[in-house]
C-alpha cells in the first residue's frame, strides 16, 4: 500500500519561501489582502516558521516550513459533522471542498494550526484571474482548505503511469514545494517502497515528528539537528 | 332489574363530593362512573372514583425502546454504507453509536409518552358539554353516577342535577 | 371551601390578565421585537458577505458565536431544573414556577438552535447534517461531536416543547370555559377537548411524571454533549475530563439565574407577588446559592490543576486568563459569578426579588464570560506557538449577541401575553393539598350532615 509522505531537511531551509508562494500559484490560494492578513487570515497553506538564536552579532535563525502532516491519525477528521475530512487508503487526509459546510471543528482540533478557512469570497482581478491552476478549484466562502500534498499533481503521475503501463516510480510526483524549493529541502515520496528517497530519509538519524507525543502520526517527516520545542518559543 | 340511570350531579367542593359519593354508596347497585373537576382530585377522593392504571409507562418504555433502537440502527448503518476513515476511530465507534442511541431513546421516550397521553385521554376530542363545563370552570365538582332509577330522585336531593 | 378556592383561582387568573390588553406586555414585546430584528439584519449581512464579517480568524476559528450558542443552551436548564427535578422530589414549592421555567428552557433551546446554523461558514448547506437518502450519497459523520448536538437538542427541544405542552392543556380548558367569542374557540382549540375526568387526570399526571422522569437525564446528556465540543479535542485546556460535570452545574447555574429574573420582572410586572412569593424566591436563592458553591468548586479545580501539572502548552492559556490579555474578564468573571453571588445569597435579605434579580444579571454576564474564556484564550494559543491568534469580536458578532437577547424576551413576552404563565390548575391543585392537610382532619371529624346545609363548623381554612 502507498503511503505518501513528505521529509523537509530544516537544516537546509534558507527562509526564501519560494515554495509558500509556488503552492499558492499551483493551488489557486487566494490572496486576502493587507486588511484582512493584519485580522490573522492569511491564507498559506505552507508557512515557514523562524526561530531566532542568540544575539548580535552571534545570531542564527532556523527555519522550519509547516504544512498539512497528514496525521495517520488525524484528529481533524473525527470531528468534521459531514465527512469533509477523511483519510484516503494513500495515507492523504483529504479535503473535499464541496462538501464542507463550514463549522471549523476540524481547525480547531489541528495541533498543527494548518488549516485555514475562505472567510470570503475570492477574489482574482483581471489579469490574475489568467494563471488559476485548471487542474485544482477555486474554493468559495465558507469552505476549508489546507496542504494536500498537491493531490492534482499525484493523481496526473499516477494517471501518466498507467497510460504507459507502468508503475509510479519515486521522483515521478513533486509536489509545487519540492519543485520550488532551490535548497531541496523537501523529499516527497511512497514511505511505505522500502527503496524511495523519502523512505531512506526517514530512517536518518536526525529525523522526527512534530509534536510526536500527540500520537498523530504525522506523514511529514522533519530532519533537523536539534529538536525545536515549539512551546517555549514564542517570540 | 331495576332500570339504571346515569345521574349527574354538580357538588361544590371536595366535602360535598365526599357526601355524596358516600349516600351513594349506601345504594345497592350504583356505580360511579366519573367525576369532573378543574383541577385533579385529592387522593382520597381520586381513589373512589374507579379508573384504569394508565398504560403510559409502557408507551414510554416501547417508545424509548424503538427511538433507541433507531438511532441506534442509523448510526451505525449509516457509517457502514459509505466507510470512511476519520482518525483512528472504527467505522462504527462505540461510544458515538451510544451517544445517539442514548438521545434516541429520551425522543422516543418523550414522543411516545405524549401519544400515550393523548390516546388514554381520547384527546384531541370533539365533545362539547357546555353546562357541565361551564360548572366545571366555576370549580364545582361534577359526578357522574350509575345508578337504579328509583333512587335516582333520592339522590337529587343531595345536590343539583344537570340534566345531559 | 370551593369559593374560596375558586375566588382565589378567580383572583390568579385575573392577574395573568389573558383576556385584557395589557399595554405593559405590548411595549416590552414591541421594544425587544425591535431589538431582535437587529439579530436577523446582522445575520442577514453576514450571509450576504460572508463570514468574515465576524471577528473569527486563524486560530481563533470560534468566539462569540459559540460562546452565545453554549450560553443560551445552558439557560434551558432552568426549567428542567424547577419543573422536572422538583416535581420528581415533590417539592410543593415549585408550583408557581414550573411553567414560566419551561418557557424559558423553551426559547433558550429556540434561540440557541439558531447558533450552529448562524456560525457556519456554509449555512445554506445545512441539510448535509441530515440523515436522510440523498443523491451525493452521503451520509453524516456520527463519529462527530457536533451530530451529537444535533441529536442533543433535537431530542431536547421536542422533549420542553411536549413538556410545557402536556400540563397547558388542563390551563387551556380553564380558559375556554372562562371566555367568550373567538378567544373561546381559540382556547377550545388548544385544549384539544379536555372534560377534566377522573381518567384523564391520572392518564395526565402519569404522562406528566413519566417526562419529568426522561427529560432529567436529558437535560444533563444535552450540557455534557455540548461540552464535548471541546473537551473531545487536543486543545490545551479544552481537553479537560471534568468538564461534562462543569458545564452542566454552570448551565443549572445560568438558568436559575435566567428563572430569577424572569420571575422578579413578573412579580413587578404583573403584581404576581401572592404567586411568585417570597417563600418561593427564598428556596430558589438557596439552590441558587448551591450552584455558586458547586460552579466555585469546579471552577477552582480546573484552574488549580492546570496550575499545578504546569503542562507547558495549557500553562500559557492559565497565565493568558490569570494575569496576561484576558485578565480582565477573567477575574469580573470571578467576582460577578462568585464572589458577589457568595456574599448576598447565603442571608435571607439577599433572597429577596431585587438583591436576586441583582445578582443574577451578574451571574449571566460572569456565565457568558465563563463560556468566552473557555473558548477564546485556549484557541488564541496554540500547541505550535507560531500561529498566536489575536481576537477581537466585531460588530456584527456584537449585534448577533445583544439581538439573540431581544429575540429571547420577545418570545416571552408574545408567550406570557397568550398563555398563562402560571399553571393555573396546578396552583389550585396545591392550595387543595394545603386545605386537606389543614381542613381533612376536621372535616372527618365533624359528622356528616345534610348537604344543604352550610358550610360544616370547624372545616378548612
Amino acid at each position: 500500500m502507498t503511503r505518501w509522505g513528505m521529509v523537509v531537511d530544516t537544516d537546509r531551509c534558507t527562509g526564501c519561501e519560494a515554495c509558500v508562494v509556488a503552492c499558492a500559484e499551483e493551488n489557486n490560494v487566494q490572496t486576502v489582502g493587507e486588511e484582512e492578513a493584519k485580522k490573522g487570515r492569511a491564507m498559506h497553506w505552507l508557512r515557514i516558521e523562524r526561530a531566532v538564536e542568540g544575539t548580535f552579532p552571534e545570531v542564527s535563525v532556523k527555519f522550519r516550513p509547516v504544512m498539512c502532516q497528514q496525521c495517520g491519525e488525524a484528529p481533524c477528521e473525527p470531528v468534521c459533522p459531514v465527512y469533509a475530512t477523511y483519510h484516503t487508503d494513500e495515507g492523504l487526509n483529504a479535503m473535499v471542498y464541496s462538501r464542507c459546510v463550514g463549522t471549523r471543528f476540524c481547525a480547531n482540533n489541528c495541533p498543527y494550526t494548518v488549516r485555514t478557512f475562505n472567510w470570503f469570497d475570492p477574489e482574482f482581478p483581471e489579469p490574475l484571474d489568467r494563471q488559476l491552476n485548471p487542474d485544482v478549484s477555486v474554493r468559495v466562502d465558507g469552505v476549508m482548505e489546507k496542504c494536500t500534498f498537491c493531490v492534482q499533481r499525484i493523481k496526473e503521475g499516477q494517471r501518466t503511469a498507467k497510460g504507459e503501463d507502468r508503475d509510479v516510480e519515486d521522483g515521478d510526483i513533486q509536489p509545487a514545494c519540492a519543485s520550488a524549493c532551490a535548497a531541496q529541502v523537501f523529499t516527497f515520496g511512497d514511505l511505505e517502497d522500502p527503496e524511495s528517497k523519502a523512505a531512506k530519509l526517514s530512517k536518518s538519524p536526525r529525523a522526527r515528528h512534530l509534536l510526536a507525543d500527540l500520537g498523530t502520526l504525522p506523514g511529514v517527516i522533519y530532519l533537523e539537528d536539534q529538536e525545536w520545542n515549539p512551546g517555549t518559543d514564542v517570540s | 332489574m331495576s332500570e339504571r340511570t346515569a345521574l349527574t350531579l354538580a357538588c361544590t367542593d371536595d366535602v360535598h363530593l365526599a357526601e355524596v359519593l358516600d349516600r351513594a354508596q349506601l345504594v345497592d347497585g350504583s356505580r360511579v362512573r366519573d367525576v369532573r373537576s378543574s383541577s385533579p382530585l385529592a387522593p382520597s377522593l381520586a381513589e373512589r372514583v374507579p379508573t384504569r392504571i394508565p398504560r403510559v409507562p409502557i408507551f414510554a418504555i416501547l417508545g424509548g425502546g424503538l427511538g433507541g433502537l433507531a438511532a441506534d440502527l442509523i448510526a451505525s448503518l449509516t457509517a457502514q454504507a459509505d466507510p470512511m476513515i476519520t482518525g483512528h476511530m472504527p467505522i462504527v465507534a462505540a461510544p458515538p453509536v451510544g451517544i445517539i442511541t442514548y438521545e434516541g431513546i429520551a425522543l422516543g421516550a418523550v414522543l411516545a409518552t405524549t401519544l400515550g397521553v393523548l390516546i388514554e385521554c381520547r384527546l384531541p376530542s370533539s365533545r362539547r358539554n357546555s353546562e357541565v363545563a361551564s360548572r366545571v370552570a366555576r370549580g364545582e365538582l361534577v359526578v357522574t353516577l350509575d345508578v337504579p332509577a328509583n333512587a335516582a330522585d333520592e339522590l337529587s336531593r343531595l345536590a343539583e342535577p344537570i340534566t345531559r | 371551601m370551593t369559593n374560596d378556592l375558586q375566588e382565589r383561582e378567580n383572583r390568579l387568573v385575573g392577574r395573568l390578565s389573558l383576556d385584557r390588553f395589557r399595554p405593559g406586555l405590548v411595549v416590552g414585546a414591541g421594544l425587544t421585537g425591535l431589538v431582535a430584528l437587529v439579530f436577523f439584519y446582522a445575520w442577514g449581512i453576514q450571509l450576504r458577505d460572508g463570514i468574515g464579517v465576524a471577528g473569527i480568524n486563524r486560530p481563533v476559528f470560534w468566539g462569540v458565536y459559540i460562546t452565545t450558542f453554549v450560553f443560551w443552551i445552558g439557560i434551558s436548564h432552568a426549567g428542567t431544573l424547577i419543573s422536572a427535578i422538583l416535581r420528581v422530589t415533590g417539592a410543593e414549592w415549585r408550583r408557581p414556577v414550573t411553567r414560566c421555567a419551561e418557557a424559558i428552557t423553551l426559547f433558550a433551546l429556540s434561540v440557541g438552535g439558531l447558533f450552529p446554523i448562524l456560525h457556519m461558514g456554509r449555512a445554506w448547506k445545512v441539510y448535509f447534517m441530515l440523515p436522510i437518502p440523498n443523491s451525493r450519497g452521503l451520509w453524516p459523520n456520527f463519529r462527530s461531536p457536533l451530530m451529537w448536538d444535533a441529536a442533543a437538542i433535537t431530542a431536547y427541544i421536542v422533549g420542553s416543547f411536549l413538556y410545557l405542552s402536556l400540563p397547558l392543556i388542563p390551563d387551556m380548558a380553564i380558559l375556554r370555559d372562562r371566555s367568550k367569542g373567538w378567544r373561546r374557540r381559540v382556547f377550545g382549540l388548544f385544549a384539544l377537548g379536555w372534560q377534566g375526568s377522573a381518567q384523564q387526570w391520572r392518564s395526565l399526571e402519569s404522562g406528566i411524571k413519566v417526562m419529568a422522569v426522561v427529560i432529567i437525564p436529558l437535560a444533563v446528556s444535552v450540557h455534557t454533549i455540548v461540552s464535548w465540543d471541546f473537551a473531545m479535542t487536543q486543545v490545551p485546556m479544552w481537553t479537560s475530563t471534568i468538564f461534562g460535570p462543569y458545564f452542566v452545574v454552570g448551565a443549572i447555574y445560568s438558568g436559575i439565574a435566567m428563572l430569577m429574573i424572569a420571575m422578579a420582572l413578573l412579580r413587578w410586572g404583573m403584581d404576581l407577588g401572592d404567586y411568585l412569593s417570597d417563600k418561593v424566591f427564598n428556596n430558589l436563592g438557596l439552590l441558587f446559592c448551591a450552584m455558586t458553591l458547586a460552579w466555585g468548586y469546579f471552577t477552582f479545580a480546573e484552574h488549580l490543576t492546570v496550575w499545578y501539572a504546569n503542562e507547558v502548552a495549557e500553562a500559557r492559556v492559565l497565565w493568558s486568563r490569570f494575569t496576561g490579555k484576558w485578565a480582565g474578564p477573567f477575574w469580573t468573571m470571578v467576582i460577578v459569578n462568585f464572589v458577589i453571588p457568595i456574599c448576598v445569597l447565603p442571608f435571607r435579605w439577599g433572597r429577596k426579588p431585587l438583591p436576586t434579580a441583582l445578582v443574577s444579571l451578574g451571574v449571566l454576564v460572569g456565565m457568558w464570560l465563563e463560556r468566552f474564556l473557555i473558548i477564546v484564550p485556549s484557541l488564541e494559543l496554540p500547541r505550535l506557538a507560531y500561529t498566536l491568534g489575536d481576537y477581537t469580536p466585531s460588530s456584527i458578532e456584537l449585534m448577533v449577541l445583544i439581538g439573540s437577547v431581544g429575540l429571547f424576551a420577545f418570545f416571552y413576552f408574545a408567550f406570557t401575553m397568550n398563555v398563562p404563565i402560571i399553571s393555573v390548575w396546578e396552583v389550585r391543585e396545591g392550595w387543595e393539598h394545603e386545605n386537606s392537610h389543614s381542613g381533612a382532619a376536621a372535616a372527618a371529624a365533624a359528622p356528616q350532615t345534610d348537604a344543604r346545609t352550610p358550610e360544616p363548623a370547624g372545616g378548612g381554612s
